[in-house]
């Protein structure tokens, strides 16, 4: 397991490393942000070790994060998207505190009502623009489908037992970071960035202390937030829907992987089948994003 | 003859009154500029526009302070001549268009300080934010258009920092103070 992780580190760091390098960042743009934000995190898991830490060292990882990347924008009331996404994380990550030893109904419903008053915030410079029943679609549309895609990774982290299910969670974050990052928003891309590494570190300490408990405890707060960043990308940038829905589509796909022919599979192989199947909507989503945002770079804008 | 006196003296006000009114004026967006140069690579400038500015003037010659202006533009028509950073710009990296379709500036004084110079202090709109500014609108001149009608034409140039407006994305690569070259030709109604 020790040299899997240091293997699955080396991928990210590389990968991180080539992203930086592709679009020309400098360190103060993604690499210091995410670094810090993922010491927060991975600090405060090692002084507390207990599940209950997640959601407040996730709202501690990305307000640091988050500030690093758009920090003086912070300094306003909350009037767009962006300023009402930095002032939300604290009370998403939060509300998911005593909803880790609820009920499950209770989840299902809170999770239901926190997100639809995030998304309805978030997106208050939409909603006067909207018809009520748009606002009402939207919102609601986006609140079910973060409690299904929330519901969905908990009870495939509860049932898989080998580690598939949490690469496919960092594959799905990443992936839905480079999506929004290349879909003409640098800044939400970094964001999202920054939560894949509070991700990846959960992880990491989750497979290190062979804990499933540090994982499912941030599962709420950063579904609530991974579809928040691409509905961001959808309303404000120019993230394609295909490319969201692809992305969250690797959800389902890992279910797949649950079928009973793939369960039957031998280790390795069970694994790297559940591994293909995440991989092919991610892979889509990734591969119909990138030539736009290849031909923007050779743009040389900036 | 006291009958006539009162008549003329009437007549004689009701005149210079209306000579006196303000005059309501409409902006031109034919030709009027909004434009804009901000320092790129801390090398030189990149230069843009917003297209089609909106907007009403009312001028009070007799009393500039009681003029008024209102301007606006959409944060879409923005042209700095390369499609694709126009589109970047539109982005939430930028001007946010989507979230803050429209600029606007707002006077709220206007004092003359010579015989072609307002001071003009308003409040302009940008990104969701609302700053009061204040600059100098120098009037060129007033005179008939091609098919009669009275225009005038006034410019300022003024600069902003655009952290103040939360648009802090690629500082100082794309410098952060944005110099304002507003040029209004506007129509009387």
């Amino acid at each position: 397991m020790g040299i899997a992780d240091g293997g699955m580190n080396t991928v990210v760091c590389l990968s991180a490393i080539c992203f930086h390098k592709a679009c020309q960042m400098k360190p103060e743009d993604i690499l210091i942000p995410t670094s810090i934000a993922s010491a927060v995190m991975l600090g405060l898991l090692l002084i507390v070790r207990r599940d209950w830490i997640v959601p407040i060292a996730t709202a501690a990882a990305m307000l640091t994060g988050m500030y690093l990347i758009s920090k003086p924008a912070i300094s306003y009331l909350p009037k767009s998207a962006e300023l009402w996404l930095f002032w939300k994380i604290l009370p998403i990550c939060l509300f998911t505190l005593p909803l880790l030893y609820s009920p499950l109904p209770i989840r299902l419903a809170v999770l239901l009502i926190l997100s639809a008053e995030a998304f309805g915030q978030i997106f208050s410079t939409f909603v006067g623009r909207w018809n009520g029943q748009e606002a009402i679609l939207w919102i609601t549309g986006l609140s079910a489908g973060t409690t299904l895609v929330w519901f969905a990774l908990e009870r495939l982290a509860l049932r898989t037992k080998d580690w598939s299910v949490y690469l496919s969670l960092i594959l799905i974050f990443a992936c839905a970071a480079g999506v929004v990052g290349m879909g003409a928003s640098s800044k939400f891309g970094r964001i999202g960035g920054v939560l894949s590494a509070i991700v990846l570190v959960s992880v990491l300490f989750s497979l290190i202390f062979r804990n499933p408990a540090f994982v499912l405890a941030g599962l709420m707060s950063w579904s609530v937030l991974l579809i928040i960043l691409l509905a961001i990308g959808f309303f404000l940038n120019d993230t394609k829907p295909l490319h969201a829905l692809l992305i969250i589509s690797a959800v389902g796909f890992a279910w797949l992987g649950q079928l009973p022919a793939i369960e039957r599979m031998g280790g390795w192989g069970r694994f790297i089948t559940r591994m293909i199947l995440v991989l092919v909507p991610l892979g889509l989503a990734v591969g119909l994003a990138l030539p736009k945002f290849i031909e923007n770079m050779k743009g040389e804008l900036y | 003859m006291k009958f006539a006196q009162s008549l003329i003296l009437a007549a004689s006000l009701i005149l210079s009154s209306h000579a006196l009114a303000a005059d309501n004026y409409q902006v031109d967006p034919a030709h009027s500029f909004v434009n804009f140069r901000v320092q790129h690579l801390q090398v030189s400038y990149v230069y843009g526009r917003f297209n089609e500015p909106k907007g009403t003037i009312v001028l009070d010659d007799a009393d500039p302070t009681k003029s008024t202006m209102e301007f606006s533009v959409q944060a879409d028509k923005v042209d700095t001549g390369n499609s694709g950073r126009d589109a970047h710009l539109k982005k939430s990296d930028f001007f946010s268009a989507s979230e803050f379709p429209e600029i606007t500036f707002k006077s709220t004084s206007v004092k003359q300080l010579d015989d072609n110079t307002l001071e003009v202090t308003g409040d302009l709109s940008l990104h969701g934010v609302t700053k009061s500014i204040t600059t100098q609108v120098k009037r060129i001149g007033t005179g008939p258009g091609m098919k009669g009608e009275t225009r005038t034409g006034m410019e300022t140039m003024f600069k902003i920092k655009r952290s103040d407006y939360g648009m802090t994305y690629m500082v100082p690569q794309v410098g952060d103070e944005v110099t304002l070259l507003i040029g209004i030709e506007a129509i009387k109604q």
